[in-house]
């Protein structure tokens, strides 16, 4: 580098011949032309490729996306055109009292019941006649 | 910030525009810091790993990488080169990590230096200087490779390894007087025993 070499520790002559011979047979053989060619073709690729971070990025940014395209394609499709009748909200706060039209349509059907143990099942009967006497 | 707006200096050039121009000019500077610097790093890398050339190759190509991505961080406050070296250096830490995990794992030697590339000179003799420099400590084999192979200064070192000057000397000593024991007989003067 381009700094003094002061504060490198004196080496007597012994140490340098060392030295010298280490430099000399401790060293990588130079870079050949394609060798060379082929380093900054795949440094150039590489430094080209997006980053790891940026790539969590984009991955998060479309997961996002997705996310949100599928949310407003389910509100679409699931709420009310203009003119359609909208379903009756339940009217009864316990699940025993919920009557929705359904119910409305079954009753409709079985038509009026004279006594209200008629529609009760024959077992739930007989045992309404043994406790209460009927 | 970008590069480019901290007029970070690359070799000759300065990063000085911005935007597009700016991204271009950082890319042209930084392709020509490559083409100056990457002969020294994978020179550099494989004397540190041992003489592996292909591992040289890839510590010298993530330390380019990484010092691109990272070129907002530069403070300016050294030269570039110098911050790049630091980066290679940690570069080649990790690498020996990672192989010593996967030489305890594969319960190979590792103490053995990987077989140089064929070169001229004698083989036998580059290979008695391999396992000699294998046998220093990490911090004795980096400290002189750095200072005595590669001509950064004592200070330098320190910085680039984060070790004190004091510690940087005192591997220096020992790994010289360890060459010295192993290696006792070379005499430059005269060609190489065979």
């Amino acid at each position: 580098m381009s700094r003094e070499r002061s504060d490198r520790p004196p080496l007597a002559a012994r140490e340098r011949a060392i030295v010298e011979r280490v430099a000399e047979l401790y060293a990588a053989p130079p870079l050949r032309p394609a060798r060379r060619v082929r380093f900054d073709a795949r440094l150039a690729e590489r430094l080209a490729a997006p980053t790891p971070r940026r790539r969590v990025l984009v991955a998060a940014s479309f997961a996002a996306a997705a996310t949100a395209l599928a949310a407003a394609f389910g509100l679409w499709t699931f709420s009310p055109r203009e003119g359609e009748e909208v379903a009756a909200a339940p009217t009864a706060s316990t699940p025993l009292g919920v009557a929705t039209q359904d119910d409305d349509a079954i009753l409709a059907m079985m038509g009026p019941i004279a006594d209200a143990n008629d529609a009760l099942p024959d077992d739930y009967r007989a045992i309404s006649a043994l406790v209460i006497g009927e | 910030m970008t590069p480019a707006s901290r007029g970070i200096e690359i070799g000759a050039g300065s990063l000085g525009g911005v935007g597009n121009a700016g991204a271009a000019q950082t890319q042209r500077l930084f392709d020509a810091f490559v083409a100056e610097h990457r002969d020294r790093a994978v020179a550099l890398a494989w004397r540190l790993v041992g003489g592996d050339g292909a591992a040289a190759e890839d510590i010298a190509q993530e330390a380019f990488l990484r010092a691109y991505r990272s070129l907002h961080r530069f403070r300016g406050d050294a030269k570039l080169s110098t911050w790049f070296y630091r980066i290679l250096v940690n570069e080649v830490k990790r690498y020996q990590r990672w192989r010593w995990v996967r030489q305890r794992r594969a319960a190979e030697s590792a103490e053995e230096p990987p077989d140089p590339r064929p070169m001229a000179g004698d083989p036998a003799l580059r290979q008695r200087v391999a396992r000699a420099m294998a046998r220093l400590s990490h911090g004795q084999r980096e400290a002189f490779v750095l200072v005595h192979l590669e001509g950064f200064t004592v200070q330098e070192v320190a910085d680039l390894t984060g070790r004190a000057d004091g510690t940087i000397k005192s591997h220096l000593h020992r790994a010289l007087r360890r060459l010295r024991e192993q290696l006792a007989d070379l005499d430059p003067s005269r060609e190489p025993a065979r």
